[in-house]
């Protein structure tokens, strides 16, 4: 049991900003979902910005790693 | 209120010689740098004085990793000020919001790239994304990896939003081209009607970068707090300890920033004195809580009923091998706190005093990041080893100096690339800042 | 009590007394006793088999006795088929892949990721196997430091038969001495403890260090790992080798898979290496190698015994129930919580013994303690500092 403590780790304190963003973006006064939709949009973009970057570090890092 | 604010656009459309030589001095060291980690790409980790615990008397993980949780602490004590400021749509520290959103953002990207440099098989970092969802389930350096993306997904979503509302309140065609660029990018699609919804927005991710900031902030620290191998790590404090070190250093890099733009750019009006009143307070408060903080991580293991293993890893730091470098970081944040609450109008005044203190109380928590890291895995307990050595070689010198210059640099890039607050010489807006 | 003789044939009316006697007098149930007993003789004559006797009496001996822990009662079994945590023989597995995916699985989180199909591959390798990938086995040692006579051939023997470098030591044998007014110099013997609860594990981010679950040992995923040595600091016992540079030790000359993981073998450069068991040999086609190491077999004085820990047949659970000679046997640090697999004979070191000055293999063998390119170490070198 301890072994799986990530899960709510994960899903009760690391995810609780984006519970947060996602209910105020959405629910908060003035309801605007045109302006929530850009806003959640760059995080997503940022968030596949941030893993694909990663990505491509690895790929860098692979050309010049010669092991 | 109308002439008074326009000094926050002074970076932007300056660009002096001092300015350039800067910039160029930087991307030297970032140069050399770079040459530091095509050469350990290329030969592996062999290029540190990095070595095993145990037989090999080394230790694992050394001052990348120690630097990691340094700029890690900068990236949460920036995030909270920004988090702070925007919840609470404290105005007259707008300036100082986008400056903890940049320097949040550079210095979380720091933490994430020193964290890859110092991997075994850096070009492998793709399988810490690829297994992540079954190692998030137990391994806190997956925990870790989360947080740190999560950090850098919305600071950089409080930069873009934020720079939304403040460009479409400017004159683009008053700003350099390439800021202009960005502003146009950055508005696209921009509504009049959008203005008080983006305001709320940025409440709601104001909020949710101070959630961010006291709980998955306190990850980092974990990392080294769950591990019951290493005496001085190990333990219910190591969470707290990051933090009170991650808030301190975050208040010091902003009130650093500050007083330096505000000496080089002369924005007497746009950074007035009561703002350094406010970082001052803060970091005095930050200063002594991490000294508390600090003081109770270590008594337990230096009072005589210690284990052995913490008490040996409490002595070196007190009087021990590491007593010098301890109690130098310890008085370099002390003394500044203090003199910070007993001279605070003299030291506050221009912002450059503030300035110095900072600088001091940040090379103190670098220090003391890299004791912490290194200090259980010298001094290991359990098995007959002995004491390690560790003498970092001059590849770790300079990609760790290097990735502080680096910070520095892309920072001053980006004072001429964005705009440092927000334009209140539109009466609309201003009219609206005063509702 | 005359219960001496029971007359032979299990039907008569005479054994019917003779038994009903026996068991009236332990107050239990006569009638589910007799019969017990009837078909335990025909168990032994072989008229019925074991299997059918279990399941026979199961739930009546439960009824009666509260517990069924007859030596061969069936295992309680969960609804998912899985042994209980903390049934004794359930031995390894007590952190499975396959429970982790389940767990992803609940929370819809598995079926996202490409990792739950890249990772699950050792796992259906297991199943696959025999259906109940949940082995009994679970390999381990019994080291007689007692016996150990420091000649470090182990040492070098594992470092030959894995092509490790020379400071790689998967094998080390520790000098030591107690701070109790005697000069005896001791020895302990330390490789990877292969633990049932291994930290190495739980904070391995890419997954790559696993338990084989067929027979519990602990590897690394050469392909995976990313080098962050995270499972070097949060294992207590410092057994893991990072291979720092190119590691241009020995050839290795087995095959490096294992279930389909290049895990055999010494660590490519930039990954974590520790005693695999020979892990190569486990999973060997020749029968030989299967169930020994190198440093077994080298060993002058018999003092590493490697086998299932679960079989009291197996080598070191003989060594330990009848050559300890009367020494103390002990796990290694064993309130870190982390189960290990290997019982030591002998002394345990204490928290205050310090390491002593002796033949490191350098003259001898091709070992050395410190990491290439780094100063030469002097052991004693750093008493002022403690
Ligand atoms: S001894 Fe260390 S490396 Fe080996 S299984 Fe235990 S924790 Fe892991
Ligand atoms: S070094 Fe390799 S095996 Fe060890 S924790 Fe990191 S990725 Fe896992």
């Amino acid at each position: 049991m301890t072994t799986t403590i990530g899960i709510p780790i994960l899903l009760g304190l690391l995810l609780l900003p984006v519970y947060t963003v996602l209910a105020g973006f959405l629910f908060g006064e003035p309801r605007d979902f045109r302006t929530a939709g850009i806003g959640l949009g760059v995080m997503a973009a940022m968030a596949v910005f941030m893993i694909g970057s990663t990505a491509m570090m690895g790929i860098v890092f692979g050309m010049i790693t010669p092991f | 209120m109308s002439t008074t604010n326009n000094t926050i656009l002074t970076p932007l459309k300056t660009l002096s010689v001092k300015f350039l030589a800067l910039v160029v001095v930087l991307g030297i060291a970032a140069l050399v740098m770079l040459e530091a980690i095509v050469h350990q790409l290329q030969h592996g980790l062999a290029v540190t004085d990095l070595a095993s615990w145990g037989t090999q008397e080394g230790v694992t993980w050394g001052i990348y990793i120690g630097t990691f949780e340094w700029f890690a602490g900068m990236a949460v004590g920036a995030l909270a000020a920004v988090g702070y400021i925007r919840y609470n749509e404290l105005t007259r520290y707008d300036i100082i919001a986008r400056i903890g959103e940049l320097w949040a953002l550079i210095s979380g990207l720091s933490a994430a790239y020193l964290i890859v440099i110092d991997l075994g098989r850096p070009d492998r970092v793709l399988n810490i994304l690829t297994a992540w969802f079954v190692t998030v389930q137990y391994s806190p350096l997956a925990w870790d990896v989360t947080f740190v993306t999560a950090l850098l997904v919305m600071t950089s979503a409080m930069l873009i939003l934020s720079l939304r509302r403040d460009f479409s309140e400017m004159d683009l065609n008053k700003l350099p081209v390439y800021t202009a660029l960005l502003g146009e990018l950055l508005t696209l699609g921009f509504r009049p009607e959008e203005r008080e919804k983006l305001d709320s927005m940025l409440r709601w991710l104001g909020l949710a970068l101070l959630i961010l900031a006291f709980t998955g902030g306190m990850v980092p620290g974990w990392l080294l707090g769950v591990v019951g191998a290493q005496a001085g790590w190990y333990g219910g404090i190591a969470g707290i300890a990051f933090l009170s070190a991650g808030l301190m250093s975050g208040v010091a890099v902003l009130a650093i920033t500050a007083g330096v733009l505000r000496y080089l750019y002369g924005m007497e009006e746009a950074l007035p004195e009561e703002v350094f009143v406010g970082l001052g307070k803060a970091l005095t408060l930050f200063g002594f809580v991490y000294l508390v903080v600090q003081f109770n991580n270590l008594l337990p293991s230096i009072f005589p009923m210690a284990p052995l293993a913490e008490s040996r890893v409490g002595e070196a730091m007190l009087y021990g091998h590491f007593a010098t470098d301890f109690w130098l970081a310890m008085g370099a944040v002390a003394i500044p706190m203090l003199i910070l609450a007993v001279f605070r109008e003299r030291m506050l005044a221009g912002g450059v005093g503030l300035a110095v203190v900072s600088v001091v109380m940040l090379w103190g928590v670098w220090v003391k990041s890299q004791l912490t890291v290194i200090e259980p895995l010298m001094y290991s307990s359990g098995l007959p080893y002995e004491v390690g050595t560790y003498v970092p070689t001059l590849v770790e010198w300079v990609i760790t100096i290097g990735s502080i210059l680096v910070a520095i640099l892309l920072f001053s890039i980006a004072t001429k690339l964005v705009p440092m607050g927000r334009l209140l010489d539109d009466t609309a807006s201003t009219e609206e800042v005063r509702n | 009590m005359n219960a001496s003789d029971p007359p032979d044939d299990i039907d008569s009316e005479a054994w019917e007394a003779w038994a009903t006697e026996v068991v009236d007098g332990t107050g239990f149930d006569v009638e589910l006793g007799v019969g017990l007993a009837r078909d335990a003789q025909r168990v032994a004559r072989g008229e019925m088999t074991e299997a059918e006797y279990q399941a026979k009496y199961h739930e009546d001996v439960l009824d009666e006795f509260g517990v069924d822990d007859r030596p061969t009662a069936p295992e309680p079994q969960k609804a998912d088929g899985s042994p209980l945590p903390g049934v004794p023989g359930t031995g390894n597995g007590k952190r499975s892949r396959r429970s982790m995916l389940k767990t992803a699985g609940a929370i819809g989180l598995g079926t996202l990721g490409l990792s739950a199909a890249q990772q699950s591959t050792r796992t259906v390798a297991a199943q696959s196997g025999d259906g109940d990938s949940e082995s009994d086995v679970q390999m381990g040692m019994a080291i007689n430091t007692d016996r150990c006579i420091a000649c470090l051939q182990c040492m070098d023997a594992c470092n030959e038969e894995n092509g490790n470098p020379a400071e790689s030591l998967w094998m080390a044998v520790l000098r030591y001495q107690e701070d109790d007014y005697t000069d005896n110099e001791e020895f302990l013997t330390r490789p990877c403890q292969h633990c049932s609860d291994a930290p190495c594990e739980t904070a391995c981010p890419t997954n790559a260090r696993y338990t084989r679950e067929e027979d519990g040992i602990v590897l690394t995923d050469y392909d995976q790992c990313t080098g962050c040595r995270y499972c070097e600091v949060s294992c207590p016992y410092g057994v893991n080798y990072m291979e720092w540079a190119e590691p241009g030790g020995g050839d290795f000359e087995a095959d490096r898979d294992v279930d389909g993981v290049t895990a055999a073998g010494s660590a490519p450069q930039g990954t974590m290496g520790k005693c695999t068991f020979c892990a190569h040999r486990q999973v060997s086609d020749d029968e030989s190698l299967q169930g020994t190491t190198a440093c077994e077999d080298v060993c002058p004085v018999d003092a590493i015994h490697f086998g299932d820990m679960n079989d009291e047949e197996s080598a070191p659970r003989q060594h330990l129930a009848n050559d300890t000679g009367g020494q103390p046997t002990y796990r290694l640090l064993e309130d870190k919580g982390t189960e290990p697999n290997i019982v030591y004979v002998g002394n345990e070191p204490s928290r205050t013994a310090t390491q002593t000055d002796g033949p490191t293999g350098e003259n001898e063998f091709d070992l050395v303690r410190e990491r290439h390119g780094r100063r030469e170490i002097e052991i004693g070198s750093h008493e002022d500092d403690d």
